[in-house]
């Protein structure tokens, strides 16, 4: 069965289009973290002086590390499997992925109350040339990459630099919520990330691919990570030694619409923010969706392994945090 | 006003040609809904969209980029028989 098939059968039998979310516990210590991260926390970023808020990012390291031990642990088991990495060498990746989660929450937290955060420096960015050629042909570019920190700072880099960037995103609550979490803040943190992001179109609105296309004729960057999982359009391939659901949609997108693919990679490098552009995927023409999704779901895999292989340890996926 | 013959054909065109569909002259006779004989998910939505532009010579415009939109058949089909910016 194909994927259009699965899909087109789920609709018909009511069949929600998107993964379950496992049970979720009545209450989750992560609760507690996000309501601290979204109420108080986001009110001290507001008030407080900047030596404050440096401090408070190098206080709040040790501590999300030591909350965090269980994660590191099964982030670092699957690094050192996927990467490949030594034992030694895969905990080291660990321990600096969590000390990527949190700088990415306090740049968010900065973003959000108007706080230079990576963003706003100026990025080291290499390959721009190949965003500008592509957007030069006219039809919109979708850039694509891995769910990384950095994304969201790349994304506001590249806006501040006058590129109209938009970003499609699920808007669902993490599996990591309670059912308190849920119910009490589950409205707040969606509201936080639609500040957060550049413009964002939901990958669950049923008009996801008109807006995308209508956006891609203005001219627009659309930006996709085709990581997720939670996707109508998904195909498990072969993935880091092991096997992952890869959505093939943005394939689809490309085909229709004509338009460039630009695989776009951000990572955090201390303070500062690394964006790299590289060319757009040279896909393969083949004749209808099945066998173009065929000959080249293995070019857009191959390149999302790159990206994670290059900078492991700003690949927000190893495990759900 | 109803759709002319012509436009229907052309829609049956763009839906078995171009989306690999199988969709009769009878199964579009009196359809007001194109979901309601032939459930189309969101890549398949672009792709009708853009077919029919191909076959109209037409762009549609950025508030007609909607599900809905291609779903009306009645009104999709109207709409088409007199685009506001037909082939020259």
């Amino acid at each position: 069965m194909t994927s259009r098939e699965i899909s087109l059968a789920r609709q018909q039998t009511g069949e929600p289009l998107f993964l379950r979310s496992p049970v979720r516990p009545w209450f989750a210590v992560k609760d507690l973290m996000w309501l601290a991260y979204l109420y108080p926390l986001r009110w001290l970023a507001r008030v407080c002086s900047d030596r404050f808020w440096f401090g408070l990012q190098r206080l709040a390291d040790p501590l999300y590390r030591w909350i965090h031990r269980e994660p590191i642990r099964a982030a670092a088991r699957r690094m050192a499997a996927g990467v490949p990495a030594s034992p030694e060498a895969a905990a080291a990746l660990a321990k600096l992925y969590i000390r990527n989660a949190l700088q990415r929450g306090f740049d968010d937290l900065a973003f959000g109350c108007g706080r230079p955060d990576a963003g706003s420096h100026p990025p080291l960015i290499t390959g721009l040339e190949h965003l500008e050629r592509a957007a030069q042909l006219g039809r919109g570019v979708v850039t694509f990459s891995v769910h990384s920190f950095a994304t969201r700072s790349a994304h506001r880099a590249l806006r501040s630099m006058g590129y109209p960037v938009v970003v499609v995103r699920a808007r669902t609550i993490p599996v990591s919520f309670g059912r308190f979490g849920q119910w009490a803040l589950g409205g707040a943190y969606t509201r936080c990330l639609q500040n957060l992001a550049v413009e964002s179109i939901s990958n669950d609105d049923p008009n996801v691919t008109l807006e995308i296309a209508r956006r891609l004729r203005a001219g627009w960057l659309v930006h996709i990570a085709p990581d997720s999982r939670v996707s109508a359009t998904s195909h498990l391939v072969p993935f880091l030694g092991t096997e992952r659901r890869i959505s093939s949609g943005i394939l689809d997108i490309a085909r229709i619409c004509r338009c460039p693919l630009l695989p776009l990679s951000a990572a955090y490098d201390g303070p500062r923010l690394r964006i790299g552009l590289l060319p757009p995927l040279e896909l393969h023409p083949a004749p209808g969706a099945e066998a173009h999704t065929r000959a080249n779901l293995p070019l857009l895999s191959a390149e999302l392994e790159r990206q994670i292989r290059a900078n492991p340890a700003q690949w927000e996926m190893w495990v759900d945090l | 006003m109803a759709a002319s013959t012509q436009t229907t054909s052309r829609i049956l065109r763009v839906l078995n040609d171009g989306l690999g569909a199988n969709v009769t002259d009878e199964d579009l006779r009196g359809v007001s809904r194109l979901d309601d004989i032939l459930p189309l998910d969101s890549i398949a939505v672009l792709e009708f969209a853009i077919a029919l532009e191909s076959e109209f010579g037409i762009q549609f415009a950025g508030e007609q980029m909607k599900r809905e939109f291609f779903n009306d058949f009645a009104s999709l089909t109207k709409f088409l028989d007199a685009p506001p910016n037909p082939p020259q």
